[in-house]
């Protein structure tokens, strides 16, 4: 099959929007944002739509009359991006609004200078892998039937919960894992199609 | 209600290089827009990370509310379109209207003769 028709390309697997748990609403998050005087942590492991949730403030932020400012941290960040951190964000003040993604690649010595660097925004909204740092906002999390979901607005066809179970159970959780193990295992079986 | 169409001349898909990629575009907004411009580029879809370039681009000027232009580019030399398993490079034509990011997308395929290349997979090669 080629890469292109693969429904499975990240192309679009980062097209899929994050689902809001439990009936939550954006009117509703947006509220408990507020409450927490616009301060809070996205919490989940790996693959459970942290990143994807983050980026989904932007557009809900500028309707506020924010100026959102999207900033990410990875595992390969250098010591030396990690140290320039605060006076990056002392430059951010008020209308922006800081969206920190992947706040747990900081150290405590390196985590307390951004915190206080941050103050001066209107907003400072991070991902982390566990509770801590900042009040959460809400806890990313993932199971089968949210990946049977994806799977079938992915491939327009019902995705079998037990294989999902299986899937989710291999990866820890890690929605994006099974997504791209799903990328090999579709091309397996459409593999005639590419010289098509 | 807003419309952007967005054509090839003689709704031609497939292109080899340095051929004239030719068309036009239309729209009909509430208002003028700011900024029209058509973009000829690629982009990767695949496994992994994607990447995307802009090659070429029809920036119009004195725009209307409701307008029609034509535009017309060279098919680069390369990189050709292909596709294997893990990775396909697609081109692309685009018409993008500012400010509201308005657009209207065209796959097309820039290779020799027209054909996209097929990467044969490593046990097939």
């Amino acid at each position: 099959m080629k890469a292109r028709d693969n429904p499975f390309a990240t192309q679009r697997t980062e097209k899929l929007a994050y689902r809001l748990p439990g009936g939550l609403t954006w009117p509703a998050l947006l509220e408990r944002l507020k409450g927490q005087d616009y301060c809070g942590s996205i919490v989940g492991r790996h693959g459970t739509g942290k990143t994807t949730l983050l980026e989904e403030f932007v557009p809900h932020l500028k309707k506020l009359g924010f100026e959102p400012q999207l900033i990410r941290l990875k595992t390969e960040s250098s010591m030396r991006e990690k140290e320039a951190l605060p006076a990056l964000l002392r430059r951010i003040v008020k209308p922006a609004f800081i969206l920190l993604d992947g706040a747990e690649q900081l150290s405590t010595r390196h985590w307390l200078p951004v915190r206080s660097a941050a103050s001066t925004a209107a907003g400072f909204l991070v991902t982390v892998h566990r509770v801590s740092r900042l009040p959460t906002l809400l806890e990313c999390d993932s199971n089968p039937g949210l990946l049977a979901g994806l799977v079938q607005e992915l491939t327009g066809k019902p995705f079998p919960l037990d294989e999902a179970t299986e899937l989710v159970a291999r990866h820890f959780g890690d929605l994006r894992a099974c997504l791209r193990e799903l990328y090999d295992e579709w091309g397996e079986r459409n593999k005639g199609k590419l010289a098509a | 209600m807003s419309t952007i169409r967005l054509g090839l001349r003689e709704n031609r898909i497939s292109f080899a290089p340095g051929e004239v990629i030719a068309g036009a575009v239309d729209w009909e907004l509430q208002a003028v827009p700011k900024k029209a411009e058509v973009r000829l580029g690629w982009t990767t879809v695949g496994k992994g990370t994607t990447d995307s370039q802009i090659v070429d681009r029809v920036v119009f000027q004195e725009l209307r509310a409701t307008d029609l232009r034509t535009f017309e580019f060279t098919a680069p030399a390369e990189p050709y379109s292909f596709s294997g398993k893990l990775v396909s490079l697609v081109w692309n034509v685009e018409l993008v209207l500012q400010p509201k990011d308005l657009r209207e997308r065209h796959e097309i395929v820039i290779a020799p003769g027209g054909h996209e290349v097929l990467l044969p997979g490593v046990a097939d090669a």
